[in-house]
């Protein structure tokens, strides 16, 4: 039987972990002692990749040969800021084949402690991802030889993990702010230790990475000032760039911190205070603020329903955060037992929940499966009353998963012989506001009269898989089946070839 | 879990220069009362940030400048006048760094520059209260100019207070242009366009015909608010030929922003000759946004309009004319195509109900109609 591993595949930092039959985690280190991977992958000139603290250093010395904070460009063409594609040797890298790299490092960690190859994995996710984020992470996976058994959601996860610890009971909301996404979870906790998600938020472009690039700005102002340039120079602003996440990182503990900024071959002093960096960073907190009151919201829930406030996630530790939660909450937030590694921990033990050698008699065999919900809206293009085109929500929002919505609507012209569906994702009727997924034409196989009835059915299954079916309303008859359409995301036959050339790669 | 959105919850915009009172239906009051301006802000701004992490880049796109709008306007309506305490952001330098008058236009033009013109306009009052001068005045006038032109909004009394600083700055100093440019832009932004340009007149006399482009900029917005299009064109152009290197770029781009808004607002036209004024307007918009790409982008679209809207579009049957030309060897095509076609425009207006035609899509269907005139048209199936 595979053993069935956890990992938290981060903005920032990764994570793996393995929970064995007995119920008990273990998050595994790698040989230099650490147990966090940074995110990091760095191209050597001989075809050889490094990746974590080792190819984080050389930042400095070849920027253009390191990749970082690819997640943001899941399910993209690139997760550069400028749109361009990542090249290192006139190779371009997706952020697939980027994350693959991520986890082939992390699966040689426990290799390594195992003895054994890993192939079966449990991979986390931001609650707040869409269909494209989750396929792409799904194929990172099978580029880095991984079966990927489940996607789970990071609060999810994490409340698992904290749950297990501390058996706490009621309505908890996950408020989970990590390098690169923000999502905000609100779930139910039953005396047997199920759960049930209520609702689900977020922002997937929101972390510690936009506090360092806001900390970033200001010490470019201030160097300008200066005389000094740390701009035109990839090494002098990765440094600056590192420095800025360090600077960070002190003033949770500090009321100010000092660093030095190098660039025109010479230094100059910057100090940053808590309340400056606060200022900076007001209007994300505002952000976080107002998506955790609207999640809130939608489970139709107010601050005094919540029992426990729980936060997950690096970025938690910044206190303006914890501030503001106690602020609405009326009541300290706790912290999850490592905010680094409960995400992964508890990944570790729904992947042992997915295989069949647990022992029955451990808490987390007895424990139920999570109920997660639909983190966005699926429905499909229509004409409304007004003959505008919008989005008509078809399974909403917060539904539980596994989950099933059905529709009618009519054919507009007299004659018509076929209809064209657009499966859209997201809870808006503006079309702006949603993401076009799929699309497909239907065919009746001869005219119709204007008003024929089909019936749309969409279903969302446990694994995030989409699928949307039309029919004749009026003589059941199949229409059409739309497979969902990624254009960001790498095809299979990308994907295949990818893991191909991936098995020959050197990842250290 | 579909939650249902108040009107004023889900309004995206704000006409720039919108009243004190429009701002306040922004967010909702009426119906609301004043007290409920904190918690109806709060709600817009949580409804609009949930859109702005939508999966589509376009509706991000445009909740992220909804937010900054909604950020702006609460500004402007909690900042109000000197007595006020609400909406100031704490201040990171002490505030009496200043002793010349060079220093205090330092440190002025530093928070203007990063925007915080809480801390601006507390420095420059602290001034006015020091010096009680001509000076501390023009200064305090600029901050609060510079404010209103920046956000687009104001509060009645930081305007009140913005003038009469400006109003007493200009009488004590009337050859300092700068002087007029508040007294102007704070008279516009109180919605008293004639004055504004009485202002100016005053304005080019004090400084011997020395007007400004920015002067003209601002003849150019007081003619459209007072409905003088003839002279909103010409004072956009010589705001354009007035204007030095350094400011050319953004004088055209303010200039064509000041037609191309005025221009939309004509849409959709009913008559030829709002057509003809229509197409004067973005001809010459389309000049001041000529080499700033930007602006380009904003009058692209109208000029596609302008250059199309007058043709004519077949509106008859289609079988009938195939019907009439084989019977008549196509000898009547050229006349059944002209008596049965209208312009692009009309067919535009009269298209737009319930019963659309053929010939409508035709007209409506390209992007930059639908884009001008915020329509969006499909057809494929209709809900049940």
């Amino acid at each position: 039987m595979d053993r069935i591993f956890g990992i938290d595949l981060g903005t920032t930092n990764s994570v793996i972990a393995y929970t064995d039959p007995a119920g008990t985690t273990e998050v595994i280190a790698g040989q230099d002692g650490n147990r966090i991977v940074p995110s990091v992958v760095y191209f050597g000139k001989d075809g050889t990749q490094l990746v974590g603290t080792s190819a984080r250093q050389r930042a400095i010395i070849e920027p253009e040969r390191i990749a970082m904070l690819f997640k943001r460009g899941m399910g993209e063409k690139t997760f550069l800021d400028d749109e361009q594609p990542f090249v290192v040797d006139a190779k371009t890298w997706s952020p697939e084949e980027l994350s693959a790299s991520v986890l082939k490092k992390l699966a040689g960690m426990a290799q390594d402690r195992f003895g054994e190859p890993v192939r079966k994995v449990v991979i986390t996710v931001p609650a707040y991802f869409g269909d494209n984020e989750r396929a792409a992470t799904k194929a990172a996976g099978e580029i880095a030889g991984l079966q990927v058994v489940h996607i789970v959601n990071e609060p999810t996860a994490a409340a698992i993990a904290h749950g297990l610890d501390n058996a706490s009971t009621g309505r908890i909301l996950v408020f989970d702010l990590g390098g690169g996404t923000f999502d905000v979870t609100v779930m139910e906790v039953a005396p047997d230790a199920s759960m049930k998600v209520l609702a689900t938020g977020g922002d997937r472009r929101l972390g510690g990475m936009d506090f360092d690039n806001l900390i970033l700005g200001r010490m470019s102002a201030e160097a300008r000032a200066g005389g000094l340039d740390i701009e035109t120079e990839p090494w002098a602003r990765q440094d600056a760039y590192g420095k800025a996440e360090a600077l960070k990182k002190e003033l949770s503990t500090l009321e100010s911190a000092t660093t030095s900024l190098t660039g025109s071959g010479r230094p100059l002093p910057f100090e940053l205070t808590r309340t400056q960096f606060e200022k900076l960073i007001k209007d994300k907190v505002t952000a976080t603020e107002d998506t955790t009151l609207y999640t809130l919201g939608t489970a139709g829930l107010k601050p005094s329903d919540i029992g426990t406030v729980l936060m997950v996630g690096g970025s938690s530790r910044i206190p303006v955060f914890q501030q503001m939660l106690e602020r609405v909450f009326g009541e300290p937030p706790v912290f999850s037992r490592n905010l680094d590694e409960d995400v992964a921990r508890g990944a570790a033990m729904l992947g042992a929940k997915e295989g069949s050698d647990l022992d029955p008699r451990s808490v987390l065999a007895r424990m139920p499966k999570p109920v997660d919900v639909c983190s966005h809206g699926l429905g499909v293009s229509a004409l409304n009353a007004d003959r505008v085109m919008q989005n008509f929500v078809i399974i909403e929002a917060q539904s539980p998963v596994p989950a099933h919505g059905e529709d009618s609507f009519n054919t507009v012209e007299e004659g018509q012989t076929h209809v064209e569906i657009k499966l859209n994702e997201g809870d808006e009727e503006d079309l702006d506001d949603v993401r076009q997924i799929a699309k497909g034409t239907g065919r009746f196989g001869q005219p119709v009269p204007q008003g024929h009835p089909i019936t749309v059915k969409i279903d969302f299954d446990r694994a995030g898989m989409i699928e949307l079916n039309a029919y004749d309303g009026e003589t059941g008859g199949f229409l059409v089946k739309l497979e969902v359409n990624r254009p960001g995301n790498l095809s299979q036959a990308q994907v295949a070839k990818a893991a191909g050339d991936f098995a020959r790669i050197k990842v250290s | 879990m579909v939650t249902t959105r108040e009107k004023w919850e889900t309004e995206p915009s704000l006409t720039r220069g919108a009243s004190y009172e429009q701002q306040l239906e922004f967010f909702g009051i009426p119906p609301y009362t004043a007290d409920a301006l904190d918690d109806n802000i709060t709600k817009k701004r949580q409804y609009w940030n949930h859109k702005s992490n939508g999966g589509n880049p376009v509706g991000r796109q445009k909740a992220a400048d909804v937010l900054a709008l909604i950020q702006r306007v609460s500004q402007v309506l909690k900042r109000g006048a000197a007595e006020d305490t609400g909406g100031g952001a704490e201040a990171e330098i002490p505030a009496s760094v200043f002793e010349t008058l060079e220093e205090l236009w330092q440190i002025l033009s530093e928070y203007v520059f990063a925007d915080d013109y809480d801390d601006a306009l507390r420095v420059a009052r602290e001034a006015v209260g020091r010096w009680h001068n001509a000076d501390a005045a023009s200064a305090l006038a600029w901050v609060v100019a510079t404010e209103v032109n920046t956000s687009g909004f104001a509060h009645p009394a930081l305007l009140n207070e913005g003038l009469e600083a400006a109003k007493f700055a200009a009488s004590q100093q009337p050859g300092v242009v700068r002087n007029w440019e508040s007294v102007v832009s704070l008279l516009l932004a109180g919605a008293k366009p004639a004055e504004a340009v009485a202002a100016i007149d005053s304005a080019e006399r004090a400084t011997g015909g020395q007007a400004t482009a920015m002067l003209y900029l601002l003849r150019a917005r007081a003619a459209v608010s007072l409905g003088r299009a003839d002279d909103a064109l010409a004072a956009a152009v010589k705001a354009v030929t007035r204007a030095t290197p350094d400011l050319v770029a953004a004088v055209r781009s303010e200039a064509t922003d000041t037609l191309v808004s005025w221009a939309a607002s004509m849409l959709p036209v009913k008559s030829g000759a709002e057509l003809t004024r229509y197409r004067e307007m973005i001809g010459v918009a389309a000049w001041c946004s000529y080499g700033v790409p930007e602006a380009e982008d904003k009058v692209r679209a109208h000029r596609m309009w302008a250059t199309n809207a007058a043709k004519r579009v077949f509106v008859g049957s289609t079988r009938m004319r195939s019907f009439l030309a084989v019977c008549t060897g196509f000898i009547s095509l050229p006349i059944h195509n002209y008596v049965r076609s209208q312009p692009a425009w009309r067919v535009f207006n009269e298209g737009q109900g319930k019963d659309v035609t053929e010939a409508f899509y035709v007209v409506a269907g390209p992007a930059y109609v639908q884009k001008i005139h915020n329509l969006k048209l499909d057809v494929s199936f209709e809900r049940d």
